[in-house]
Formats: C-alpha cells, structure tokens, sequence
C-alpha cells in the first residue's frame, strides 16, 4: 500500500521535474530509448546473417551483431550509468552494447537516489515488466519468480539459441548444479565467474613492512598470529583491527579448524564435515577453543577493543594512523590501505596472508568455494516479454558468454579502452588509466565495476584493485584444495521447510552474534557453553539442521 | 424545524452556509485520506504471507499465526521489556528536563540571554540523528573524547558503546541534549500566556519567587503538561529506531534491542513483510489501550482529558 502511494508520489515528482525541464528540452533521464542506433551496426565485422531460428538448424553458433529489429528493455541497477552522463545514449559502454549485438536497447534504471533494492521489489508490484530484469538475484530468488509465473523458462531454448552460456554451464558438475534448479531447468542467465580467483574475495590482511622489520614469517597458525600480533603489540603499539562485521564471516576461525565465527542470515551455521555429514558450528569443540582464542587475543589488548563497533571507514583510519598492525576485511580495503599509505608516504605496505590452518603444511579447513563460479546476480526474462520476441531476446543475453561479449563486458573495446600486452593479458590504455573518476570510470567501458551479464574475468579484478591486492587473493586461495571443501549447496527449499527454517534462523543468528561478541568481551563467560547451547536447541537448531540435511540430500541425489 | 430535515438535506444547507469553510479542509482532509487512511487497508498482510508481486489480495492467508510465533518469540518480548525501559527512562528524565527548562528561562530576565539559550538548546533538534550517533560513536571509542575524561579522573580507556551498562546513558544523555531545547517551546508559549495579575497579587501577599512558580507559574502548565503526558503514553510501545540502529551492537542487544529494530531485523533484512506488520500492529493496539487508559486516569486526576 504504501509502495503505492510512493509509487504515485514518484511519478508526480517526474511529472512536476519534465514539465519543469520541457522548456530546456531535457529528457526524463531515467528512460532511455536507444533508437537509430541501427544505421550503423552491420558496418563493424561480419557480415549480418540470417540467424533466425526458423530453420532451426544453425545451432553452430550465433553471429553478432543480430539481424534483428527487435527492441529489448532492460532494468537493472548493476550496470549503472556513470555520473559524466545525463542518458544512456551518451554511454559508450551502453551504445557499444547496442552496436555489437545488432539489439535496440531501451535501458531502465532506478531513480537517482533510489535504492535498488527497493527499486526491484516495486517492479514486480507492476502489471507489466521490462522484458529483462539484471538484479541480485539468486537462484533461490528466480525459483520463487518462476513459481509465481513471473519469468519464462528458458530450459528448452538455451541449448540452441544460447550456445555458449549453455557451454559455459557445462565447465563443471558444481557449476551446472549451482545455475540450475533442483528439476533441472534454467530459469536465468547468471552472471558467472572466469575461475574460483574472482569468489575469494576477503581474507586476513598484515603490515608486510613490520613482519620484515621484525625478521617474523609470515603467519599461518592460530599460533604463529598470536605470536606476531604480541611483538606488533609490544614494538609498533598496534593491534589487530577489524570491521564488527567481519565477526559474522569466517575471520580467524580455520585457524582453530572450524567453519564460521558468526552468522550471516544463516550464512556459515553449516558445514559438511570430513564424512559429508552436515553439522552446526557452533555446537563443535573446536569452535570453543576458537572462542578461547578470540578471548585471549581480546584480554590481552591484541583485538583493538574498537572493532566490535568499527565500520570499514573507522578501519582505514585506524591503519592510516599505524594504529592498526592486521586486519581482515574485503579487497578494497587492502587496495584502500596501500593507496593511503601511498598518499600519506608512511612507508606502510600491507599484503594478504594465507587462510589460517591448524598446522603449516596443512590445507586450511575451508574456502569459500564460488559455487564454480556462479555468482548472485542473474538476468530473467519475463513473462512480459512476447513468445515471439524470447528467442531474440535469449540470443541476445548470449552475447556475454561468447568470446568477444566477454571481452567487451570486462575491458571495452580494443585500441581504445584496453590493448593486450605480450601474455595476451588485457591492459588498460591511457584513456582508461588516467581517467579523473579513477576506479569509477569503468562504469563509462565496462558497464559495471562489478558483474556483467556474462562472465568476469580474473585480469579485470586484477586491473581494478591495487597491485598487491592480486597477490593477497592468491595467498587467500593458497591450497585451495576442493576434496576439503567443506562448502556444501542444497536443494531449494520447500515452502514449508523454508518456514520453518527462516523463522527459527533469524533468532539464531541474532543469538550467536550476540554471543560471540560476549564470548570475546568476557560479559558471558565461556565456561558456561552449555547454556550456549542449550539455548541454541530452545531457539531450534535441530530442526534447521534437520531442514538442511534434507535439502543437502536432495541436492546430491540430483 | 431543523430536525424534520433530513441529514442529507441539513449537509447540503450547512455546505451552502459554509462553503468556503469546506473548501479550506480539503487540503487536510487529502493529506489524512491518502496517508493515513488508505494505508490502513495494508494491514491485513499481517494476516497473510504476503508476497510483493503477488499483491495484497492474491497472497496467501494464514490467520493468526504471525501473532502466534510472536507472541512465543523471546527477542520480541525481550525488545518489549527494553522499549518499555527506554521509555519510562525518558518520562523520567527526559520529559521533566524540557519543564524545568522552560521555568528557568522564564525566570531569566534579560531577554538577549534568554534569546540566546533558547537558540542555543534548539540547535541539535536541526542535527541528524546520523550525524549525532556518527559523533557519539566516535566520542565513545577508546581514544575518543568521553574516555579522554575517564582517563583525566583517574579512569581507564575502554569502549563504551560495546557495555550493556552504558547504553542507558548514552542514550537517554544524547536524547536529552537533543530535544530538550525544542520540547521547551511550546510550554514556554503557554507561560506567556499566564495572567500577570495574579504575580502581582501574590507579590503583593508577599510570595518570593519561589513561591510564584510553585503556586502560580507550575499549576498554570499543568494542562499543557497533562496533554502531553497522554500523547506520550500513547506512544509507549513505539521508539524511533534510527538512533538506535546506529548506536546498539550485538554485545549490547540485552538492553538495547528494542520491537522497532527487532521489527526491522524481521521485516527489512529479511524481507518478511508480513511479520513485521503484524509487530507493528500488535503495537498499535497496545498503544491505543494505554493511551485511553492515561486518558481516563486524567480525567479521573482532576485534569481535562484530551477526549
């Protein structure tokens, strides 16, 4: 109801801004139609072929641009327009995209200042949808679509009109089980990833500087950090730092050979243990003796006593002021650290380190595994989008699976956004490079800093963070070692199992947060775990197990 | 002869009457119609599971039960205790701050310095509250300003916003600081308007100041300060959460996890529309009863009620 009324609110404010702009003759910036675009299409590489499916014989591959004159909308708040333009037409990596694939585009967008989340779920209130929807949405989200009538299913044409998302599902059995619903059907396009590189994405980050300093290796046991963290104490002054947040990831817990600190939205209560069983967490030994740990490090002033409440910022100016030693936290920070550092000449190098493990030698006890690379993001055709229009519209979101939609995708165009240097790797040209947006400047020729429709490459995160970034995720992936993945996928979940689940799994994860934020500050005393978990069974742990466990098996009886 | 009219013939005479007077309500008249009225009809989500593209009318019913596994829920009756807390907090210390504030400047007889002190205790009312709590939270960190000063008397550093103890302070100091100024107007509108002959009558019988304001300034607020005791009432179980949002963590959710955040953990990040509708509107049902039970208790105390 209320979307209602902000959705008539929303549209007499339009109303009031293009009668206010007519006399300027400004466009309503967020509808962009994208027309004669055409005129020029068939004049870059290949000549345009009759590709249309009416023989339904040339499965062999699909030339771009189209022969088409079909039009698609687009929504999607990912590949966002970059604030040098008013309008979609001004964009070089959306006119591009029109250009190579022989598509009229017509983009949607949120509002500026709209938040996308929001923007999405209003969408689906409407009565009709654009044909294509790009959003964060997983596979879980696009089953819940698919049952509601909402999307197309796209399993009896995406081996024929689609042919190299449908060979890029084929790369490993985790992939296709991951992008495809538990009765096999392909409901969307997901936005993949080139290799398992691109999905580790944080790990713990250390003073390379001070370790040299100091004659310390680099840490790799609970043990070893400890150690290097008391001697940073004891000569810099600087402790351990994190974000408040990170205590809901896997932070320091392989160390101590258990999956997850906290929880996130159920993320990390499970894992599969070295039988394939699905187990809790928290209800492990291990994990106590991780809690243990934590306590220590915290009684012994090693954990900066700010982290429980510090965000990402409050982190940077922390290690700005070499007040912080170690870290955990996402890649930008890493990059953010060392541009600091640059700026600030503090002579500060920050690198990654390995995932903690048990013992040297050992691989760590877990890595988040990409799902073989298939990421949250996805593009669904709707129902609104004609029966006639489908197949078009199908080849049309193959593009970014093939050989040049990735290129296209990850780094523009050749000669003028990126050359390729004597590895064949791509690099950006000077345009790119010494753009005043910096990092923001990808939008204008990659669409996206982060996911296209397609697949991203490994050398575009390489290229977007610092230098030493890139070496901190090959650290974090070090022995990545698949048969000790305890990373485990399920089946979706019934509507009743889904109740059950997520009820019970919102009082837990506020409970374990809680918790182990107390565990660590002392105001709950870890001799007193049975408690803890005694109320994690009042609070229903069991029966999320039990859940799990279900789905866990139905997902491996595929 | 007016009641042989019928109503519709006794509206259609008055509008003729009055029609102008009809024509200034309708911008008010709009303004409740759209945004606290037809909202009303969303309500009933709270009885279904309901799913955004599915609309109000298509999403399936399910009774009672959202209320059922609320009422079973311990960190919905924990964020009831906690909101009640706050709240009882604040009437006692929040509510008589703007009171006492209004009879010191009333006493203040240079009117630059009142000028001043009024400007100067408004100001917060005009700060963010994300800017506040940003400010706050970097005073509590353990090199921030607030630690600087238990370190000057011989305390040690520590951070205050991850200790159970300090949320109540913190909160209800910067609650204060915030609004005591702004609450302060409209009792110092009512004081000007107390008649100044009863002060000089009571001069005249020889009342020092103190008395004035005891028998004469304190009992001529008492209407505006029973008004607002049973407007206050009547929010009880509601609290704005942004504060709090951005001031609680996980360390002190025990005191500070209130039904307004409780219900945005539920009904935002987890996108269950329908519980979080059911919280708020257990909510308002509960405030309704308080409120008519401050009410009666006015009523019943001597004051005028406010209906």
């Amino acid at each position: 109801m209320m979307k209602k009324i902000k959705r008539l609110l929303a549209l007499a404010l339009s109303v009031a801004m293009v009668i206010s702009l007519v006399a300027c003759g400004t466009p309503d910036t967020t509808k962009t139609t994208e027309a004669d675009k055409k005129t020029d299409a068939p004049t870059q590489g290949g000549t345009p072929e009759g590709t249309e499916a009416s023989t339904g014989e040339e499965e062999t591959g699909i030339t771009y641009p189209l022969d088409t004159d079909v039009k698609v909308s687009l929504w999607t708040a990912i590949l966002a327009l970059n604030s040098d333009y008013n309008d979609f037409s001004e964009s070089p990596y959306h006119t591009g995209l029109s250009k190579n694939t022989g598509v009229e585009i017509e983009w949607l967008a949120p509002m500026a200042g709209q938040n996308s989340t929001d923007a999405y779920n209003l969408l689906w209130t409407e009565k009709t949808f654009p044909d294509v929807i790009y959003h964060k949405q997983s596979l879980k989200k696009v089953g819940q679509l698919y049952d509601d009538g909402l999307i197309w299913d796209l399993t009896p044409y995406i081996e024929q009109y689609a042919p190299d998302y449908w060979a890029a599902l084929q790369k490993s059995e985790t992939l296709y089980k991951s992008a495809t619903t538990s009765d096999g059907k392909i409901l969307a396009f997901f936005a993949l990833r080139e290799t398992d590189w691109g999905a580790v994405s944080y790990g713990p980050q250390i003073r390379k500087d001070w370790l040299d300093e100091q004659k310390l290796e680099a840490p790799v046991t609970l043990a070893d950090w400890e150690n290097v963290l008391t001697v940073f104490k004891e000569k810099y002054n600087a402790t351990l730092g994190f974000a408040s947040a990170m205590l809901k990831s896997v932070f320091f817990a392989p160390g101590a050979g258990c999956y997850n600190t906290g929880s996130n939205g159920g993320d990390g209560v499970f894992f599969k243990d070295d039988n394939g069983e699905i187990q809790c967490t928290y209800l492990t030994p291990e994990w106590k003796t991780y809690m243990e740990t934590l306590r220590r490090w915290y009684v012994n002033g090693l954990i900066d006593p700010d982290s429980l409440t510090m965000n990402a910022a409050a982190v940077r100016t922390k290690a700005a002021n070499n007040q912080i030693g170690a870290s955990y936290g996402v890649m930008s920070q890493l990059t953010n650290f060392n541009t600091d550092a640059e700026t600030n000449k503090t002579g500060a190098v920050w690198t990654g380190a390995v995932n903690l493990r048990t013992e040297a030698g050992k691989p760590p006890f877990n890595i988040r595994g990409g799902g073989g690379g298939v990421t949250g993001s996805s593009a669904v055709i709707t129902k609104s989008c004609s029966e006639e229009k489908l197949i078009e519209v199908i080849k049309f979101l193959n593009y970014g699976y093939t050989e040049e939609g990735f290129m296209y995708n990850n780094f523009g165009t050749l000669g003028d956004t990126y050359t390729l240097d004597a590895n064949g790797l791509a690099q950006w040209t000077d345009k790119v490079a010494n753009d005043p947006q910096g990092q923001n400047a990808l939008t204008k020729y990659t669409g996206s800093s982060s996911l296209p429709i397609g697949i991203q490459a490994d050398q575009f995160l390489k290229l977007k963070n610092h230098p030493l970034t890139a070496g901190a995720v090959d650290l974090w992936i070090k022995d990545f070692d698949s048969e000790n993945n305890h990373k485990f996928y399920t089946a979706e979940l019934t509507e009743e199992e889904s109740l059950i689940y997520t009820n019970r799994m919102a009082n837990i994860d506020t409970y374990v947060n809680e918790m182990v934020q107390k565990f660590i500050l002392g105001t709950e005393s870890l001799d007193n775990i049975d408690a803890f978990y005694k109320q994690l069974e009042t609070l229903g742990i069991n029966e999320c197990l039990y859940v799990t466990r279900a789905a866990y098996a139905r997902y491996e009886a595929r | 002869m007016n009641k042989d009219m019928s109503f519709g013939a006794r509206v259609a005479r008055d509008f003729r009457r009055n029609k102008w007077k009809y024509f200034i309500i309708i911008p008010a008249l709009v303004y409740l119609i759209l945004f606290s009225y037809k909202p009303m009809y969303g309500i009933v989500i709270a009885f279904q599971n309901f799913k955004p593209h599915m609309g109000v009318w298509k999403s399936k019913w399910v009774g009672f039960q959202h209320f059922k596994s609320m009422l079973t829920d311990i960190y919905f009756l924990r964020g009831m205790k906690n909101t009640i807390t706050i709240n009882v907090l604040s009437l006692l210390l929040d509510f008589p701050a703007a009171v006492l504030l209004a009879l010191t400047l009333n006493e203040v007889r240079s009117s630059k310095i009142k000028r001043t002190v009024q400007t100067i205790t408004y100001m917060p009312h005009f700060i963010s509250s994300v800017v506040i709590c940003g400010m706050v939270s970097s005073f509590c960190q353990s090199n921030g300003l607030f630690n600087s000063v238990i370190e000057f008397f011989g305390g040690e550093r520590s951070n205050l916003l991850i200790q159970s103890k300090y949320f109540y302070p913190i909160y209800i100091g910067t609650q204060i600081w915030q609004t005591t100024g702004w609450d302060t107007i409209i009792y110092l509108a009512a004081l000007a308007g107390i008649d100044q002959e009863q002060y000089e009558a009571a001069r005249m019988d020889g009342a020092g100041r103190l008395r004035l304001m005891w028998h004469i300034t304190l009992p001529s607020l008492v209407p505006v300060i029973s008004m607002l005791l049973i407007l206050k009432m009547g929010k009880m179980l509601s609290l704005g959460s942004d504060k709090i949002l951005l001031l609680y963590q996980p360390a002190t959710y025990d005191v500070a996890d209130v039904i307004s955040t409780y219900a945005y953990r539920r009904g935002i990040v987890e996108a269950n529309y329908s519980y979080s509708t059911a919280v708020g509107l257990f909510n308002s049902f509960i405030n309704i009863i308080l409120l008519r039970v401050a009410n009666k208790l006015s009523k019943k105390l001597g004051q005028s009620g406010l209906f």
